[in-house]
């Protein structure tokens, strides 16, 4: 292939392929439209910046940056282009109504995402940059459940999906010589389906009770952010995410069919439901100690406080407290021959706290990272892989996520 | 002689056709009912004094009030309740319609609905929040009499609705029957009498958050949403109270994943204790809790296959309500001993009624007749034709308390064995109650 095409042909690939994979990720006792994993999105952070435990406000990696600190993308290559994946296992425990009070359980349920979930680029001329990604933001995904009695005659299915996706543009510039600031424009879409089929034996006949609701999702916000070189060594960042109306256009049908008795009741139901996204800040340093030792901290946070959700015409309880998330991670530079290449090998380790929004149960998250990658001239693999542990809903809940990541440019 | 009947029931509705205009002559009574012409002479109902209306294509239409409706009953008249065809009953205003449970109440709708009533009745209602379910929702009660913000102490009757959360239609009766009441006060006088004389409370929907479950989560969750020590979920509140509480554990059960898990004490749940401080703090003379589904009325005792003290009185007012019932578009609703007729069932609302409070207390599983014709779901277009059918029941009923004595004192404790109730019914569903 044509070196030229190389990065048409991932810019074409990163804005046309990401969507979700078959699969499932289950978190825990969360509602419908918890997002699977945790609560606090705010950008998709790279395999890359993964490995430094999420941070990612000021240290860009790749043109994912741009969902978090656009200001960003005049630290990276003239040119970029990344293409990302993950896979992502979690365990959960109640969830719908599963250990709710319906289908019971003996212990957590796990479930897995696979996505190639976010394609960019960026390109950076003179003291402006602009960038354009496409990315899976959220899942909403929940393990199905086929239940049956014990004579295995009534069965109840369950199944929930859904997902909502992100196209960014964002433009940059350099305000002086060690400030640079930048805007981000996000439009989400999506989905998220439920269906519960319930079948059972009537006195002729099967009878079928069905439960679909699907919605579509919809919203616009701004992120943004600020970087400054405050030495040669030091970077901080301020970031943040307007709060948005995430609106979705929603639809329920309600069936009973008995066709013994000739019966077929239904009830319809549409409506347009709002979530009221929150805000976002953030604060974000990363330190060069050397050549090859790096670390990176950031603090964000999500005024969870105000979240409401409006569904099917009614507010819904949310009882949600505002959060802080932190992460922070190093970053060590190996120098080596790859097929005989000069190649970087990085090599980083991370930590991150993950508070959830709902007041009861009290949950959090603790996450430990790990990751690598091989740094050619123009041409970067990431790799990471991270662990979290719950604490506070006395599920023994868990998480974990491998995450991979292809850039290329060049800087010519 | 024989020539002269015709002769006189030709006059008798002209009479009526020229000097009742129909809507001014059910305006000021109760139902209206055909009945054919021939019937009609058989049981010489001319001689009644009905307020008849019309002859139309061999029928006869009349307007009864509802002791009228009982005593046709009572002589085993064929009747159709046509009401309805004189007034459509007029859905809008209800803000119930569209939600995600369609016609169907949630708590917040049935909030807004008892606001909107007593704000254009304030004089005759009163939104009365009874307690607060374990999730934090309000059990709403809707108070009907005259002079509403005063305690005159009056008889009451009480209507109570979804115990059991899937049972969506035994929210809509109690609701409408209290609209009703409040609607037709002005122009039916024996609305206004059965309202000016007595207290009626409406308690539709005792169990929010288990109908709040069965909209979001799963449409057939039975129980309240209290989380177990075993961590199910779930007491079954019409197995909560206390009268012969636990008495077995096939009317109810100790396990809290069963589906009629009695709780861990009696009235251990909020919502039972909510009915209970106000079936105490009133002068209740009549109860009725509504539920789906079977189609059949019952009466203590459920606990027990055996007869209540008064159970031939309460065997005949059932009797009396199935025949209302049935007269109205044909609908049979069986009835007798909850125990008999259905299943044994202990700690449950109407035998801690019967025994405590020493007043009739009915159940009564509204439709469909099973699970063939729907089970726990009803067409969100049968809600108002299955409150109509029950109208004439629960205006019984509510009669029977406005009218009837106060109960005696008795509480008994072994079984209700020396209970005895304050009224007799005669052949026919005719209350004696000693006046």
């Amino acid at each position: 292939m044509p070196r030229v095409l190389v990065p048409v042909a991932i810019v074409a690939a990163a804005l046309l392929l990401p969507r979700p994979a078959a699969g499932q990720l289950v978190l825990g006792q969360y509602e419908d439209e918890a997002p699977l994993g945790t609560w606090n999105v705010f950008g998709l952070p790279s395999a890359a910046s993964l490995g430094l435990g999420g941070a990612q406000f000021a240290r860009a990696s790749d043109p994912s940056v741009s969902l978090v600190n656009p200001a960003l993308l005049l630290s990276l290559p003239r040119y970029a282009a990344t293409l990302a994946g993950s896979s992502t296992w979690a365990s959960m425990f109640k969830y719908s109504l599963v250990n709710t009070g319906v289908v019971s359980t003996p212990g957590d349920l796990v479930g897995r995402a696979l996505g190639l979930d976010f394609g960019g680029v960026s390109l950076r001329v003179g003291r402006w940059a602009v960038a354009a990604s496409s990315g899976i933001l959220e899942y909403y995904g929940r393990p199905g459940i086929i239940a049956r009695d014990a004579s295995g005659t009534d069965t109840i299915d369950m199944a929930q999906t859904g997902y909502l996706r992100d196209i960014h543009v964002a433009a940059a510039g350099r305000i002086g010589g060690r400030l640079s600031a930048g805007l981000g424009l996000n439009v989400v879409t999506g989905q998220l389906g439920r269906q519960v089929v319930e079948t059972m034996s009537g006195s002729t006949g099967e009878i079928t009770i069905s439960d679909d609701k699907e919605e579509r999702f919809r919203g616009v916000y701004l992120n943004g952010g600020v970087a400054w070189e405050v030495t040669g060594r030091l970077t901080a960042a301020a970031v943040f995410r307007t709060p948005y109306m995430k609106k979705s256009r929603a639809q329920s049908h309600l069936r009973y069919q008995a066709p013994a008795g000739g019966t077929d009741i239904e009830t319809d139901a549409a409506a347009v439901n709002e979530y009221e996204q929150p805000w976002v800040l953030g604060l974000g340093a990363a330190y060069h100690f050397s050549a090859t030792w790096t670390v990176a901290a950031d603090a964000a946070f999500f005024g969870w406080s105000r979240y409401s959700v409006t569904f099917f015409g009614e507010p819904l309880a949310r009882d949600f407290r505002n959060v802080v998330r932190a992460a922070a991670g190093a970053e060590y530079l190996l120098a080596a021959r790859v097929f005989g290449r000069p190649t970087l090998i990085p090599l980083r380790l991370g930590v991150s706290y993950d508070p959830q929004p709902m007041r009861a149960p009290h949950s959090v998250y603790f996450w430990a990272h790990a990751g690598a990658g091989l740094r050619f001239a123009s041409l970067a693999v990431d790799l990471s892989a991270g662990a979290g542990c719950e604490s506070g809903s006395g599920n023994g809940l868990w998480a974990g996520r491998l995450a991979v990541s292809v850039t290329y440019y060049w800087d010519r | 002689m024989r020539r002269a009947r015709p002769l006189a029931l030709a006059l008798a509705v002209g009479l009526a056709w020229v000097l009742l205009p129909v809507r001014a002559a059910a305006d000021e009574t109760g139902e209206i009912v055909s009945i054919d012409k021939k019937e009609f002479l058989a049981h010489r109902l001319e001689r009644r004094g009905l307020d008849l209306l019309m002859e139309k294509e061999g029928r006869v239409y009349a307007v009864v009030s509802p002791g009228e409706l009982a005593a046709l009953f009572a002589a085993r008249v064929r009747f159709t309740r046509v009401t309805e065809r004189f007034f459509p009953y007029d859905q809008t205003g209800i803000s119930a319609d569209g939600g995600l449970n369609g016609a169907y109440h949630s708590t917040l709708e049935l909030e807004t609905d008892f606001r909107a009533l007593a704000r254009d009745h304030p004089q005759l209602a009163r939104v009365v929040e009874l307690g607060t379910s374990l999730e934090g929702r309000t059990i709403y009660a809707l108070k009907i009499s005259d002079n509403v913000s005063q305690d005159e102490g009056e008889p009451a009757v009480l209507v109570l609705g979804c115990h059991h959360a899937r049972e969506w239609i035994s929210v809509e009766v109690p609701f409408l029957f209290g609209r009703y009441l409040l609607e037709n006060y002005a122009a039916d006088a024996a609305v206004r009498n059965l309202v000016d004389r007595s207290e009626v409370w409406i308690v539709p929907l005792v169990n929010p958050d288990g109908l709040e479950y069965t909209i979001h989560v799963y449409r057939y969750w039975r129980k309240n949403r209290r989380l177990n020590a075993d961590g199910t979920y779930g007491v079954d509140i019409n197995r909560n109270y206390s009268y012969a509480w636990g008495y077995d554990n096939i009317g109810s059960s100790p396990e809290p994943a069963s589906d009629v898990f009695r709780g861990t004490a009696p009235f251990s749940e909020p919502e039972t204790d909510a009915v209970r401080r106000l079936a105490l703090s009133r002068d209740f003379r009549a109860v009725i809790s509504y539920h789906s589904f079977s189609q059949v009325i019952l009466y203590p005792w459920g606990y027990v296959d055996a007869p209540a003290p008064a159970d031939s009185e309460l065997h005949a007012m059932a009797g009396t309500m199935a025949g209302l019932i049935a007269a109205v578009r044909g609908t049979v609703y069986g009835y007798g001993r909850a125990a008999q007729a259905l299943y044994v069932t202990n700690g449950d609302t109407v035998d801690w009624a019967y025994a405590t409070l020493g007043i009739p207390a009915f159940t009564i599983e509204l439709p469909p007749v099973d699970v063939d014709h729907g089970g726990f779901f009803n067409d969100e277009a049968a809600i108002d034709a299955i409150f109509r059918e029950n109208l004439p029941a629960l205006l019984y009923l509510a009669g029977y308390a406005a009218n009837s004595p106060a109960p005696p004192h008795a509480r008994p404790r072994d079984r209700g064995a020396r209970l005895r109730l304050p009224f007799r019914i005669l052949p026919g569903g005719r209350i004696d109650n000693g006046r």
